[in-house]
């Protein structure tokens, strides 16, 4: 059953448990949990991110995002753990510039989909 | 410590706000500027070091070694940074990634840097390390392969070749092609073929190994071809035909791990096999000359008892050329590694000296006569099997296969009714091998001597219980041989003999019971193939004697008259009415022999007109029964030589006729290239046909109407039922 592997995963999405990477997404330096293993995983942005010639990896996994909403990282990191998202009309378009930005190509065509029907 | 996510974002912000190109050309710029002052302040110091001291040119290696490595790092974290650009504005407009930028730029800015001459004390190093290394010096491989690996790692123009191949393996290529011109010159002069090969072969296995270890595997095949022309295939010559272990020294003294490197040396290039070979076939057909220059009489020192010397001669003629073939089966399996095209030429070198000796055939026959009748005498199955084997192998190779079966049908015939043959068993096992090689034709009339000789047997005893019933027995015990006139090799009218009357009387009662027995069947006596036991009466003791028929019918004569007279030869020949010849022979048989029945007057060992013999009655022997030996198979002479041929003749005449009419009843209509091809064909496993003679056959057939020109084309016949 495919559908039971993202709900099991989706309650990891900015859970504590056994999270290693901290997250602080927005203006407003909201603070999220992450997994660095999932995220490197999941996407060649955290992977580079997270390697050690580079000063978030060294100063304990910290990442800024500051030009991304919370509530689009939010989406982001859902789709990241799941490979699922509900797209909706009132953020796709911001949807689009975080997928751009992060690499995140597998989202990025299924925002674009969306928008144009 | 910098930010992945602020720097990353900072080159995504420039790309969407459209300053891609800006930001390409920008890094672009940096790098250059960058490698440039790095080339001048950190390489170009230690060029001149390379200058004075070829080992110190290491130094070079290792200051560019230090800069690649820190080039490709820094390449790496900015291709990280800048995925974003590569993804969108280098694609979109056909640039090099960063990462292939950078190394373009490390090729171009410090390699092939048109300000210093790095590029050239580059390749003069590298190439400096692998010059001493081949001179045996030790050198730092590590820096060499990592300077290799760099060269590997930048591609030209297209993306695709590596700089190595024009920065480094073209002038690498040529440098080993001079090192190894200079090298193979000076080593060809200054040591011997064996020595010289083994240097080839480490050479080889250097340049190999050198690849592996610090070059690349590309390169590998490159310098093989270089080391394989420079060292192998321009020498060649010089190196199999030198005076001091050239080849022939070495066939000469079996150097079969020395023979085996030659083997696979030359194996390498082009025509080098075929110059192996053709020196092989140079050394066998030497050899075979000297064994077929042996057959002269005056050669032979030594004569084993009881072989006349023309035997001798085939049996040493055929023995040497079997040791000289046991070597070269030898040579073939441990130093040529059984290549075929090895086995056919030296086949067809022991083919061409075997034929060059025109009685090939008659000695094989011989040959096999010899042991069947003598040497197997107290050997194993496999000895004999081993010997009879090899023989084979020989005879594969006569082209006159018709005129062997001739030989040894005569040979055979003489065992069979001589009771000469050690084994019945080992004769047919002789048979099958023939027939194995020529099939049921040829053994056919071979294999029915066979069954002649075992209806014989059944015969005889049938006569016996003739006899007990029957009212005149023969004067004498009676042993009779029925031949088949087609299978044996007898003349078609006996030789001329008077025989005894009792002998006569004889041979009628067998008549009267044989053609009782199978009606319509005619009997021709052939006596003088027969022998005799005669009893004879000497002064001190009575002797049983084992004689030819021909002696016999010699010896009865003195029977009729008192003891002590002579008789003249003219007499002799008169009375027994004896062919000279077969006369002579029987003649010295009896009194020139071991056994002296006859006293001939004068002594002396031939037989003369003018001569006269008296019985030897004061004849003393141990033994009570005394075997007279008739002269043995012997070789031929020439007039026998020549009848022997013109029957040959004769044969293959009816051989090729019968073939043509066979193709022809088969084709009907054929042209003549093709008839000629097809006849040889067929004829080729027994004798070898020119051309002129089959055509003469076809005109012969044309008379006798079996075959017409086709009317408007001569040259293509049409068969006539």
């Amino acid at each position: 059953n495919p559908d039971a592997l993202g709900a099991d995963f989706l309650r990891l999405v900015n859970s504590p448990v056994g999270a290693d990477v901290r997250l602080i997404i927005g203006e407003e330096k909201v603070m999220m949990h992450g997994h660095a293993l999932i995220l490197q995983t999941r996407s060649t942005y955290f992977a580079r991110a997270l390697t050690t010639d580079w000063k978030e990896a060294n100063q304990g996994n910290i990442i800024h995002k500051p030009n991304i909403r919370p509530a689009i990282f939010l989406q982001i990191l859902s789709f990241l753990y799941t490979g699922r998202l509900e797209l909706d009309e009132t953020t796709v378009m911001d949807l689009i510039r975080a997928a751009d930005e992060l690499l995140l190509d597998d989202l990025l065509f299924g925002c674009e989909r969306f928008a144009l029907t | 410590m910098l930010s992945y996510e602020e720097i990353y974002r900072c080159g995504y912000n420039l790309v969407i706000h459209k300053w891609g190109e800006r930001l390409y050309n920008g890094v672009k710029e940096l790098i250059e500027q960058y490698l440039e002052s790095e080339a001048e302040s950190k390489v170009v110091p230690v060029l001149g070091v390379a200058d004075t001291s070829p080992a110190e040119g290491v130094q070079v290696l290792k200051v560019m070694q230090k800069l690649w490595k820190h080039h490709v790092t820094c390449l790496l974290m900015m291709s990280d940074i800048l995925v974003h650009m590569d993804r969108n504005y280098v694609v979109a407009n056909r640039l090099p990634k960063t990462y292939d930028m950078g190394l373009f730029l490390f090729r171009d800015s410090v390699i092939r840097s048109p300000k210093y001459p790095i590029q050239s004390h580059l390749q003069m190093v590298l190439l400096n390390q692998i010059t001493m290394e081949r001179k045996g010096d030790v050198i730092d491989r590590g820096a060499v392969k990592s300077c290799t690996e760099m060269l590997l790692e930048m591609k030209e123009n297209n993306g695709n070749d590596p700089i190595y191949i024009a920065d480094f393996e073209n002038l690498f290529i040529e440098t080993s092609r001079e090192f190894y011109r200079v090298e193979s010159d000076d080593l060809v002069r200054r040591f011997d073929p064996p020595e010289y090969m083994r240097k080839v072969e480490n050479r080889l296995d250097e340049e190999q190994l050198r690849c592996s270890h610090y070059l690349t595997e590309k390169t590998e095949p490159k310098i093989r071809l270089i080391v394989e022309q420079e060292m192998i295939a321009k020498h060649l010559r010089t190196v199999m035909e030198m005076e001091n272990w050239g080849l022939k020294q070495l066939l000469i003294n079996s150097r079969l791990g020395d023979l085996d490197r030659m083997y696979r040396l030359f194996s390498r290039v082009p025509d080098g096999a075929r110059e192996l070979q053709g020196g092989l076939s140079d050394y066998i057909r030497e050899c075979g000359k000297s064994i077929n220059a042996n057959i002269q009489a005056s050669t032979i020192d030594t004569v084993e008892k009881g072989i006349p010397l023309g035997v001798a001669l085939a049996l040493r003629w055929v023995q040497e050329v079997l040791d000289l073939k046991e070597r070269f089966d030898a040579f073939l399996a441990q130093a040529f590694a059984k290549d075929k095209s090895f086995e056919t030429a030296i086949n067809s070198a022991f083919e061409s000296f075997i034929n060059l000796n025109p009685k090939a055939p008659e000695f094989m026959s011989l040959f096999i006569d010899n042991k069947l009748k003598k040497d197997f005498k107290g050997k194993s199955d496999d000895e004999i099997d081993t010997i009879l084997n090899k023989t084979t192998t020989l005879f594969r190779f006569l082209s006159d296969k018709d005129i062997f079966e001739r030989y040894y049908k005569q040979h055979l015939s003489s065992r069979l009714l001589h009771g000469k043959s050690l084994s019945d068993e080992v004769e047919r096992g002789m048979i099958s091998k023939l027939k194995i090689e020529c099939g049921y034709q040829f053994t056919s009339k071979l294999e029915g001597m066979f069954t002649d000789m075992r209806l014989s047997t059944d015969t005889m005893g049938a006569f016996r219980e003739f006899l007990e019933n029957a009212v005149d027995t023969p004067p004498t015990e009676l042993n009779v041989t029925v031949l088949t006139s087609t299978f044996w090799p007898v003349p078609s009218t006996p030789v001329a003999c008077n025989l005894p009357t009792q002998f006569l009387a004889a041979s009628k009662v067998f008549e009267r019971f044989y053609t009782s027995r199978h009606n319509g069947r005619k009997l021709t006596w052939h006596a003088t193939m027969g022998n005799v036991d005669l009893r004879a009466t000497f002064n001190s003791r009575k002797h049983e004697l084992n004689v030819s028929t021909m002696a016999a019918i010699v010896l009865l004569i003195f029977n009729d008259i008192p003891d002590g007279e002579t008789i003249p030869y003219t007499t002799i020949e008169q009375e027994t009415g004896l062919p000279a010849d077969q006369l002579k022979r029987t003649l010295q048989s009896v009194a020139c022999g071991k056994f002296k029945i006859l006293i001939k007057e004068p002594k002396s060992r031939d037989i003369d007109d003018t001569d006269v013999f008296k019985f030897n009655s004061a004849f003393s022997e141990k033994l009570s029964r005394i075997k007279i030996q008739t002269i043995a198979s012997k070789v031929e002479t020439s007039s026998e030589l020549k009848e022997t041929h013109e029957k040959v003749e004769d044969a293959r005449k009816h051989m090729a006729e019968a073939a043509i009419v066979r193709v022809m009843k088969n084709r009907k209509t054929l042209d003549h290239n093709n008839l000629i091809t097809e006849v040889i064909g067929q004829l080729q496993g027994r004798f070898n046909p020119a051309p002129s003679m089959i055509k003469k056959r076809i005109e012969a057939l044309i008379d006798r109407e079996y075959l017409e020109r086709a009317p408007g084309d001569r040259a293509i016949y049409n068969y006539l039922a």
